[in-house]
């Protein structure tokens, strides 16, 4: 038996615990092992309890020996550290948040610990989830596990980085402008961003509440599905959520129709990763799908609206920290109000700042009407044109970043090129649809990621065309090698 | 065309060729005056970054007035179908000892907090 258990699915691991060729408590230590040896390198973890998910590994162990199992019961897995965990200090990876330790699990954590799936430990992230390289951590920047010194893409940059690397089978992440697609195409493995309301945000920190979404991180797509599969579906305690549908066809690659919208394949895409993504759609070309252009002019403007309604948002979430209620807070100053300006000034980080800042200006009496009320108007114009393409295609298909990873410190000073990297992803959040990003081929021995994007509540099929491309290819077992 | 990265910096519009409508909109005493409301302390590092991040950031933006979006409503909530009503129910709340065990300072059954209301 090959004991590279981080190279298989979750299906296989499932038989392997099912008859008995592993112990759930075994399954555990392999990867603890691999985290103790090379995550110092690569820092995807802000937070691990060895001790709890032993604990939770032998507990499997016994469902496993009763025959009181499922899917996941037995499989390591870490969820970002803006998802809330009973058990786990939940940072978000601000200072402002330090000491917090939340009285509940978020409803995807519940969900998941229901199944017997064995949470190691939080994932690092850029500061409350804004950024799009995990450089603007407290707890330090996460480097690319394909080369150190490139960032692995943000803002699920750890739980991301985790999956690439084998530290565990699975990782949650969450994705308001492409926190989860991006830093998976960076990193060489598959991120699926679900359409919004249909997985729980219950628990996750907020950050836009209009955008924010909950999705896995997997090696394969089938095993994404597994974990959507799990964690979607109503929740009474998130408003936006419904009912998915179970209804699953089967996908022939034959009777499909993908459209390329060409303001995605401008000039300034890299090369390499433009025609990585076109060996892709020349692979299904030759499957028999139909391939047609289309255009999507106001994606031009996508990006804008993007950056005035999220930090809009962010700016009215992130009032809660004041220092007073729970997290950190400033006792060198006396007055309650000077207490509370003290902890946000030396609680947030530099680009959270930027973005209450960012925001509070978009919704000021005499600034509203030009930039919050013109964003929310275009974001209904992006989403119009958006539904109305899926009347011709069944899918988009697009790179899911203009770039591979860049390196740490290249961007981190210039904002404006740091939004760019999101160009791509965000007028998936904008409309609320579902958008997944799986490898292509490497170039320059760094990951290329493509990102399929489909009509609103119809997850499980762009999830089945995933699956199918990944029967069908092995880009997606391109996997890092350490030593 | 999607933003082009190098042109998202520039003053002005490409197409007319004149000045932004919106550079250098925000100056010192607004940056200022926004983080009075927000309740940040900025270091003089900190408002002249700011200061010229956000004046391109709000520069490269000023593109979205170019569009017509007199179709739309600005009130009009683009997520309005997933907003799900419930009836209001009651349900035990948290254990009171998880609570107390979260908060900043308490003693015995009381949660003390940060003084509201004083001599100020």
């Amino acid at each position: 038996m090959s004991d590279d258990f981080h190279l298989k699915k979750i299906t296989e691991l499932n038989q392997l615990l099912i008859s008995k060729q592993i112990s759930s408590v075994e399954l555990l230590q392999y990867f603890l092992k691999r985290i103790e040896k090379y995550d110092s390198k690569i820092n995807s973890f802000i937070s691990i309890d060895q001790d709890r998910a032993l604990k939770i590994a032998k507990n499997a162990d016994k469902r496993i020996h009763n025959n009181d199992l499922n899917l996941l019961t037995g499989i390591p897995y870490m969820v970002k550290d803006n998802i809330s965990t009973k058990h786990f200090p939940t940072t978000a990876g601000s200072k402002i948040l330090d000491g917090f330790k939340s009285n509940y699990d978020a409803t995807v954590v519940q969900k998941l610990n229901q199944e017997g799936a064995v949470l190691i430990g939080k994932g690092n992230l850029d500061e409350f989830a804004m950024g799009s390289s995990t450089e603007n951590s407290a707890f330090g920047p996460t480097k690319n596990p394909w080369n150190l010194n490139y960032v692995p893409g943000g803002s699920s940059g750890g739980p991301a980085a985790a999956v690439s690397a084998g530290f565990c089978v699975f990782s949650l992440g969450s994705d308001t402008g492409g926190s989860i697609r991006q830093p998976a195409s960076l990193c060489g493995i598959t991120g699926f961003k679900p359409s919004y309301g249909s997985v729980s945000r219950y628990g996750l920190i907020a950050f836009g509440s209009s955008l924010d979404q909950i999705g896995p991180f997997t090696r394969f797509s089938e095993d994404s599905e597994i974990i959507y599969d799990v964690i979607a579906g109503k929740d009474r305690l998130d408003s936006t959520t419904k009912e998915i549908s179970k209804n699953k066809s089967k996908v022939n690659l034959k009777n499909l129709t993908i459209g390329l919208p060409k303001e995605y394949f401008s000039d300034y895409l890299d090369d390499h990763v433009k025609s990585n993504i076109m060996e892709l759609v020349e692979f299904l070309s030759k499957q028999g799908t139909n391939v047609q252009e289309v255009s999507l002019p106001y994606t031009d403007y996508a990006l804008a609206v993007y950056y005035i309604l999220a930090p809009s948002e962010a700016s009215s979430n992130l009032s809660r920290y004041d220092g007073v209620k729970y997290g950190f807070s400033d006792h060198n100053v006396d007055s309650m109000w000077e207490r509370i300006e003290s902890s946000r000034s030396n609680g947030f980080g530099l680009e959270v700042k930027r973005r209450i800042m960012l925001g509070t200006y978009s919704l000021s009496s005499g600034y509203y009407d030009e930039y919050y009320g013109k964003a929310e108007m275009t974001r209904q114009l992006i989403k119009k044109e958006l539904n109305s393409v899926f009347d011709k295609v069944d899918i988009l298909v697009t790179p899911t970043s203009p770039t591979t990873a860049f390196k740490i410190g290249e961007k981190i000073s210039d904002p404006m090129a740091m939004y760019s990297s999101d160009i791509m992803t965000i007028p998936a959040n904008i409309a609320g649809i579902p958008g997944i990003s799986i490898p292509v081929k490497n170039s320059n021995g760094l990951p290329v990621g493509a990102q399929l994007v489909g009509p609103y509540f119809k997850d499980n099929n762009l999830l089945n065309i995933a699956n199918e491309i990944q029967k069908l290819t092995d880009w997606h077992l391109n996997a890092v090698e350490f030593d | 065309m999607i933003f082009l990265i190098k042109d998202l910096k520039k003053p002005w519009n490409l197409q007319t060729g004149k000045k932004n409508k919106y550079m250098g909109s925000i100056d010192e005493n607004l940056i200022n005056q926004l983080s009075g409301l927000v309740k940040l302390n900025l270091t003089k590092n900190e408002i002249d970054t700011l200061l010229s991040d956000l004046n391109d950031i709000l520069n490269s933006f000023s593109k979205l007035n170019s569009i017509n979006t007199n179709e739309f409503d600005e009130f009009d909530n683009t997520l309005k179908d997933n907003n799900q009503t419930r009836e209001d129910k009651y349900n035990a709340s948290w254990d009171k000892q998880i609570i107390l065990e979260n908060a900043p300072n308490h003693n015995g059954d009381e949660l003390y907090i940060e003084q509201v209301l004083g001599d100020e």
